[in-house]
C-alpha cells in the first residue's frame, strides 16, 4: 500500500545549495536542542534563557525559510507552455499575435504554480479571441497588424502579481450592458448610471459571454467567473482594467504560498477564531448612545442591520452563529465590534466580542468528517500552542444567514443594497485648504499614506518623497490647479502629511492633502457646467454639500513635468 | 471473515488496551501512533457531542473523539482523559479513554465474535472479543468508528 502511494506522489527538483543550507541549519537545530536538554532549571539565568530562545528562534525561522524555498518554483514553468498555445490559437483564428513575457523567474509555491495554469490559459485564450482584433480590423483602427500580449510576473507587497495585458479592442461597455440587461443581471434604468469599473466587473458574472458566435475557444459562457473563483480559492484576487479601443489588462494577485495565510484573530465566548484577511473588508466599532441604542444599528423585522455609508448591512452575531441561534437586536449592548466580511455575492457584518491583532497563520486542514460543518475551513496552531479554528466566511453566509432569510424581507434588502452599490460611483473626499472639499474617483486612488514632514525632499520637479524603494513625485493640487492658497491654511502643526497615492501608466504620484475626509457613494451625476479650468471633472452635490471633482489623469497629462516623468519611466522599461 | 483468515497465518496478536468505565478495550497496536496524557483541548462549536475538540500534538492538529460519548456512557466521567492517538488516512484522531492498560499479547484460539446481546451502540464498533486472564478484552475497530463518523457527517450535511 505504502509503496504504491509513494509512486504516485510528485517529485520536485531542489537546488543542492538549498539542501546544503538546510542541512547546516538542522545541525544547528540539534545543537540548540542539546543545549536546552542540558539546562538546569534551578541555575539558569534569565539572560542565558533569552540567549537560548533567541538562537532557537533564529534557527527555526531559517529552517522555515529554506523549506519554503524548496517548494518555490519559477512561474516560467507554466508561462513557457503558453508560447505554443498562442501560436496554435493565432493560426486557428487567423490573427497575428506576439507574446512577450517578463519576470518568468518570479517564484511561487509549487501547488500555486499548478493552480494558476488553467485560469491563465483561459485568460490568454480570451485575450486572443475577444481582445485582439483581426489584422484588417487592427489596420482600420490605425494599429500595427500584429496584436501583442504581455505577461508580467512580479512581487508586490508579499504577493505575486501576474498581469496579462493586450493591446486589443478593450471591453465594450455598450455590448456588455446590452448583454447584462438581456440576462436580467442589470435593469435598464440603472445601466446608464453604472461606473465603467462596475460594468467591467459584470464579465465575472456566471454565464456571461459577449462573443457573438461560439467558437472552440470561447463564447461558451463558462469563463471569467470560473477564473475568478479558481483564483479566489487559492486566496488570490482578480483585477481588470480596460480602455475601450486600446486594450485590457487583467491582474492576478496570488499569495506566495498556500500554507501561510494572513488572518484576523477574533474572540467569541472562550473561542479564538481566525478570519482570513482576504475576506475582510473593514472593521467597525460602534458605541451605544446613553440610552443603550445605536445610531447606526437598526431593527429590521427583529434582525439587526447596520447603516453603512447609506447601504444596509445585515448583521450576524458570531456568538449566536456558533450556538446555532438567530441574532436578535435586543441582545446587543455595550460597544460592538463588527467585522465587515465579503461572502461570494454580498457583504455582511459579523459582530464579534473581541478583535485581537492580525497574524500570519499556518493552515491545517480538518479531518474529513468535520468538513460537514461548513463554518470552518481549517484550524491553526497559535503562538501560545493553543488551537484556533479558521472561519469559512462563505459558509457562515450560506449555511445560516442566507438559508434562514430565504423569502424574508432581508434578502430582498440585501439584493437591493447590492444592486444599488453597482450603480453608484465612489469618491474619496479630502480637504486641501480651500472653501469646498475636493474629491477623486475612488477607482483612481491607489493607496492612502501618511508621511512625516521631515521625509519630504526637494528636487527640480518640486517636492518628492521616498516611497517603497523609489521616488514619488508629490502633487500640490492648489498649485497645479492654479487656485489661490486658502486663507484657512494656518501654519501646520501636524507633523505628518496626508497623501493620496494615484498611479498612472506605471508612475505613482502623491497628492498632498490637508485632511482625508471620507469615502462616499453617490448616484448623483457630476455637473460639468461650472467647470472653469482643466484638471477638473466638475462639481458634485452630495447631501447639500458641493464637492469639486478632480480629473487627475487630465491634470497629469497636461502637466509637462508629469508627462516627462511618465516618458522617462517608459523609456526605462523598454 | 478477514479476521479468521489472518488468524491462521499469525496466531499471536498485539493490542493496545485501555479502560472506559471499568471495561477493558483494545485497538490493534499497529494502528496506534502514540499515547499522550490529557492536553488542552479547543472545542468546536456546533460539532456533535462525541467530537470533543482539537488538540495540538507537537504542531499537528488532532481531532479528539470521546469514546464515552460515542458509546453513550455518561455515568461518572473521570477528571482526566488519556489520548490514544491513531493516524488514519493521513489525519490524526485522538480517542479519549479513561485509563491506559498494557499492550497485550493474545492468542487466536481465545477469540470469539461479539455476542448479539451486546448493545448495538458498542457492538457496531467491535470486531470481537478475546478471553484473557480474569477479564474480557473487547476489540475496537478504528475503521468502523471512522465509517460511522463519516456517514453521520454526511447525514448532517445533506
Amino acid at each position: 500500500m505504502a509503496e504504491t502511494k509513494s509512486e504516485k506522489t510528485d517529485s520536485i527538483r531542489v537546488n543542492v545549495d538549498i539542501l546544503d543550507n538546510l542541512m547546516d541549519q538542522v545541525g544547528e537545530l540539534v545543537l540548540v536542542r542539546n543545549q536546552v536538554a542540558q539546562v538546569d532549571i534551578k541555575t539558569i539565568t534569565t539572560n542565558e534563557f533569552n540567549n537560548l530562545s533567541q538562537r532557537l528562534s533564529i534557527v527555526t525561522s531559517e529552517v522555515q525559510n529554506e523549506i519554503m524555498r524548496t517548494r518555490m518554483q519559477p512561474v516560467g514553468r507554466v508561462l513557457s507552455k503558453f508560447t505554443r498555445l498562442i501560436r496554435d490559437v493565432s493560426n486557428d483564428l487567423g490573427k497575428k499575435i506576439e507574446l512577450e513575457m517578463h519576470g518568468t523567474e518570479t517564484e511561487l509555491d509549487k501547488s500555486l504554480v499548478e493552480a494558476i495554469k488553467d485560469p491563465l490559459t483561459h485568460i490568454l485564450r480570451n485575450a486572443c479571441d475577444h481582445g485582439l482584433e483581426t489584422p484588417d480590423e487592427r489596420k482600420a483602427a490605425g494599429k500595427e497588424d500584429t496584436g501583442k500580449i504581455v505577461i508580467k510576473a512580479y512581487h508586490e507587497g508579499g504577493q505575486v502579481i501576474i498581469a496579462i495585458q493586450d493591446n486589443g479592442r478593450g471591453l465594450n461597455r455598450a455590448k456588455i450592458l446590452e448583454k447584462a440587461i438581456s440576462k436580467g443581471v442589470v435593469t435598464e434604468d440603472s445601466a446608464p448610471n453604472m461606473s465603467d469599473r462596475d460594468v467591467h466587473m459584470l464579465i465575472f458574472h456566471p454565464g456571461f459571454s459577449t462573443a457573438e458566435k461560439v467558437s472552440n475557444l470561447s463564447g461558451r459562457g463558462v469563463g471569467m467567473d470560473v477564473v475568478r473563483s479558481n483564483i479566489e480559492q487559492i486566496g488570490g484576487s482578480v483585477e481588470l482594467h480596460s480602455i475601450f479601443g486600446t486594450g485590457t489588462t487583467i491582474k492576478l494577485r496570488i499569495p506566495l504560498t498556500l500554507a501561510i495565510l494572513p488572518a484576523l484573530i477574533v474572540k467569541s465566548d472562550s473561542n479564538r477564531l481566525a478570519i482570513p484577511q482576504v475576506k475582510l473588508v473593514e472593521l467597525l466599532r460602534l458605541e451605544p448612545k446613553p440610552d443603550g441604542s445605536y445610531d447606526q444599528i437598526e431593527d429590521l423585522q427583529g434582525q439587526p442591520v447596520c447603516r453603512l455609508r447609506g447601504d444596509l448591512l445585515p448583521l450576524l452575531e458570531l456568538k449566536k452563529v456558533l450556538n446555532n441561534k438567530p441574532s436578535s437586536i435586543k441582545d446587543l449592548s455595550g460597544v460592538q465590534n463588527i467585522a465587515v466580511l465579503r461572502a461570494e455575492q454580498s457583504l455582511f457584518g459579523l459582530i464579534v466580542e473581541e478583535i485581537h491583532d492580525s497574524s500570519d497563520i499556518v493552515v491545517k486542514p480538518l479531518v474529513g468528517f468535520m468538513k460537514a460543518i461548513k463554518l470552518y475551513s481549517g484550524a491553526t496552531v497559535m503562538g501560545d500552542g493553543e488551537i484556533a479554528l479558521i472561519l469559512e466566511v462563505s459558509g457562515i453566509a450560506s449555511e445560516i444567514y442566507l438559508d434562514n432569510m430565504k423569502g424574508n424581507n432581508l434578502s430582498s434588502a440585501t439584493k437591493k443594497t447590492e444592486n444599488s452599490s453597482q450603480t453608484v460611483n465612489e469618491f474619496l473626499t479630502f480637504d486641501i485648504g480651500q472653501h469646498n472639499h475636493y474629491a477623486l474617483q475612488l477607482s483612481q486612488v491607489n493607496r492612502l499614506e501618511e508621511f512625516d514632514k521631515s521625509r519630504i525632499e526637494q528636487s527640480s520637479t518640486g517636492d518628492i518623497i521616498q516611497y517603497r524603494g523609489s521616488l514619488m513625485q508629490l502633487v500640490d493640487l492648489v498649485k497645479e490647479l492654479g487656485l489661490t492658497p486658502g486663507s484657512t491654511q494656518k501654519p501646520q502643526e501636524d507633523p505628518k502629511i496626508h497623501v493620496v497615492v494615484v498611479e498612472y501608466q506605471g508612475v505613482v504620484f502623491g497628492i498632498q492633502v490637508k485632511l482625508i475626509v471620507d469615502v462616499l457613494q453617490t448616484r448623483e451625476k457630476i455637473d460639468i457646467k461650472l467647470r472653469d479650468r482643466r484638471g477638473l471633472m466638475g462639481n458634485l452635490v452630495v447631501n447639500g454639500e458641493t464637492l469639486v471633482v478632480v480629473d487627475i489623469i487630465d491634470l497629469i497629462e497636461q502637466s509637462k513635468i508629469f508627462k516627462m516623468l511618465i516618458n522617462n519611466k517608459n523609456k526605462e522599461a523598454s | 471473515m478477514d479476521q479468521a483468515k489472518t488468524s491462521q497465518t499469525s496466531n499471536e496478536k498485539q493490542y493496545s488496551t485501555f479502560y472506559i468505565a471499568g471495561r477493558l478495550y483494545g485497538i490493534d497496536v499497529t494502528q496506534v501512533q502514540e499515547i499522550v496524557r490529557s492536553m488542552p483541548i479547543t472545542s468546536i462549536p456546533l460539532a456533535p457531542n462525541y467530537v470533543k475538540g482539537l488538540i495540538n500534538l507537537r504542531g499537528q492538529v488532532a481531532t479528539a473523539i470521546g469514546l464515552r460519548q460515542l458509546f453513550g456512557i455518561e455515568a461518572d466521567p473521570p477528571e482526566d482523559f488519556m489520548n490514544v492517538v491513531c493516524k488514519i488516512d493521513g489525519s490524526l484522531i485522538s480517542l479519549h479513554v479513561d485509563e491506559i492498560a498494557d499492550v497485550m499479547y493474545v492468542q487466536d484460539h481465545n477469540f470469539e465474535t461479539t455476542p448479539q446481546t451486546v448493545p448495538d451502540q458498542v457492538r457496531s464498533f467491535m470486531d470481537g472479543v478475546y478471553k484473557v486472564d480474569n477479564n474480557l478484552l473487547s476489540i475496537l475497530n478504528i475503521d468502523l468508528i471512522m465509517d460511522f463518523l463519516n456517514t453521520e457527517s454526511a447525514k448532517t450535511a445533506a
